[in-house]
């Protein structure tokens, strides 16, 4: 990957992560998407160039938003890649444990995709 | 060979024979369905890149390009753009917005209203709504009073397009609550709060004239609506609430208060509400509703009433809610038996578990621990 900074993306609608890629792109970031939790830690495992944000939905299959936000809590080199939950969950339970876990921000959809793609900005800044 | 031999020969192989055929057809219609799968989801893939590359174009030509498409592209990326509009909020938004305008989905969703199958119904809902396309009242009621869920969707499109409807709020209401019989779904609940919220409140008004025939969980749904409500019609009628507050089943008497609790504003309420009989009511469930509202209430006089019915209350979750709605009044407590003495601890044990908060006196100078 080149200086562009870059975003994984891991939510299991397709047609949301190809939405987010194409509007992160456009803006000249690079982007990564996973289907699932699990494949977005694999994908950090062994990358050596790690994302500069995650975007996250919390209702995945196989390792959710919720656990994924915990194995990077305890993965050191993951701690600080900033985190920002996208969910169509908006009750004040869910969204207070993901802060709880560690998440950056939090977003309910429908959302504004500029102003995402504003708060990643802000956030990698 | 025998005749019973041959007839078991004859049916054993007239069975093989149907089970091969038997498998052989499924086989056929799942490699079938499974290229249909294939070729939709290639179909679904194509368009949303066509769509991305084409959005990046200064003037992309939205309704050329869907004239273009074949069948199949055309039915994937109306598929793509409305789950789009459900998602995406902002300058995107009107994108996807124009697009569907081009391929003509708010008429399509419109014509699809006439089917019996509720799906397909609900889904047209949904589409009229985020599109805001236009429905005529008449033609809500023709087609969507069938069963509560169109109800309740005919009624959200109302709640959410409501500038645009002529008493929206009472339609909706009306839709939403319909004869009393069913009970609302979450979503319904949520939309009749929107459209009862400030100067409007119709729910009252239906209510006043067709109360009387609702099922028990209508009632209480209702009254539980108008107790997170803030409705600030002046007019509104409250007759059928008091009439509930005398009922046989205490769950309607404790719905009831609990639907007072916006309006203890209102003096003319007050005055006719008979507090001392609410706070001595047998069920504890309605004066534990009472003790919350006196709390929401939280004037001098609320916290009178509180103060004198926490001093006789027996029951420990009443009393509870009773001294955490004093505490919250800064009130000073009546001291009572041991009752008391655990409620009024497991509340200082609350309190200092979710912030550093101090309790006012007990009538003994202390704060009783």
């Amino acid at each position: 990957m080149g200086d562009s900074p870059t975003v994984l993306i891991a939510d299991d609608d397709t047609d949301l992560v190809e939405l987010l890629a194409f509007n992160f792109e456009s803006e000249g970031f690079d982007t990564v998407t996973c289907e699932d939790g699990e494949e977005a830690l694999q994908h950090l495992d062994w990358t050596d160039d790690l994302p500069d944000a995650i975007i996250l939905d919390l209702l995945m299959p196989e390792i959710d938003g919720k656990e994924f936000l915990r194995r990077r809590r305890d993965a050191e080199r993951l701690r600080e890649i900033p985190v920002i939950v996208l969910t169509g969950v908006d009750d004040e339970e869910t969204l207070e444990e993901a802060y709880e876990l560690g998440a950056d921000d939090y977003v309910t959809k429908p959302f504004s995709p500029n102003a995402l793609i504003t708060r990643i900005q802000h956030i990698i800044e | 060979m025998n005749t019973p031999v041959a007839a078991l020969v004859i049916v054993g192989a007239g069975l093989a024979v149907g089970f091969l055929a038997l498998s052989l057809g499924s086989l056929g219609l799942s490699i079938t369905k499974r290229r249909a799968d294939r070729r939709s989801d290639q179909a679904h893939e194509r368009v949303r890149e066509a769509l991305f590359e084409r959005m990046e174009q200064a003037e992309p030509a939205w309704s050329e390009w869907i004239d273009s498409l074949p069948e199949a592209e055309r039915e994937a990326l109306s598929d793509v753009v409305r789950h789009y509009l459900r998602m995406v909020e902002g300058s995107q938004r009107e994108a996807f917005l124009a697009i569907a305008n081009a391929l003509d989905l708010g008429t399509e969703a419109a014509e699809v209203l006439d089917r019996e199958a509720i799906v397909p119904r609900l889904q047209a809902l949904t589409t009229l709504s985020m599109m805001g396309h236009p429905v005529s009242i008449d033609r809500l009621l023709d087609t969507c009073t069938d069963a509560q869920l169109p109800r309740e969707a005919a009624a959200r499109l109302l709640a959410t397009r409501r500038d645009e409807y002529e008493d929206a709020a009472a339609w909706g209401t009306m839709l939403l609550v319909w004869e009393g019989q069913d009970p609302l779904s979450v979503y319904g609940l949520q939309t009749l709060s929107e459209l009862n919220e400030g100067k409007e409140s119709p729910l009252f008004d239906h209510a006043a004239t067709t109360a009387t025939a609702w099922k028990q969980p209508v009632l209480v749904q209702v009254c539980s609506v108008l107790e997170y409500t803030s409705s600030r019609d002046p007019d509104a009628s409250f007759g059928w609430l008091f009439e509930l507050l005398d009922h046989d089943e205490p769950a309607l008497r404790a719905a009831a208060v609990g639907a007072l609790k916006q309006h203890g504003w209102r003096t003319d309420i007050r005055a006719f509400l008979d507090i001392d009989s609410l706070v001595t009511d047998d069920a504890s469930d309605v004066r534990q509703k009472t003790y919350e509202v006196l709390t929401y209430w939280g004037d001098d006089e609320a916290c009178e009433h509180l103060r004198d019915a926490v001093a006789m209350e027996t029951d420990q979750r009443c009393l509870l809610v009773g001294v955490r709605g004093l505490a919250s009044m800064d009130a000073e407590p009546i001291e009572g038996g041991a009752t008391f003495e655990a409620a009024w601890q497991w509340l200082q044990a609350e309190l200092a578990v979710s912030e550093d908060q101090e309790l006012p006196s007990t009538s003994d100078g202390g704060t009783s621990a």
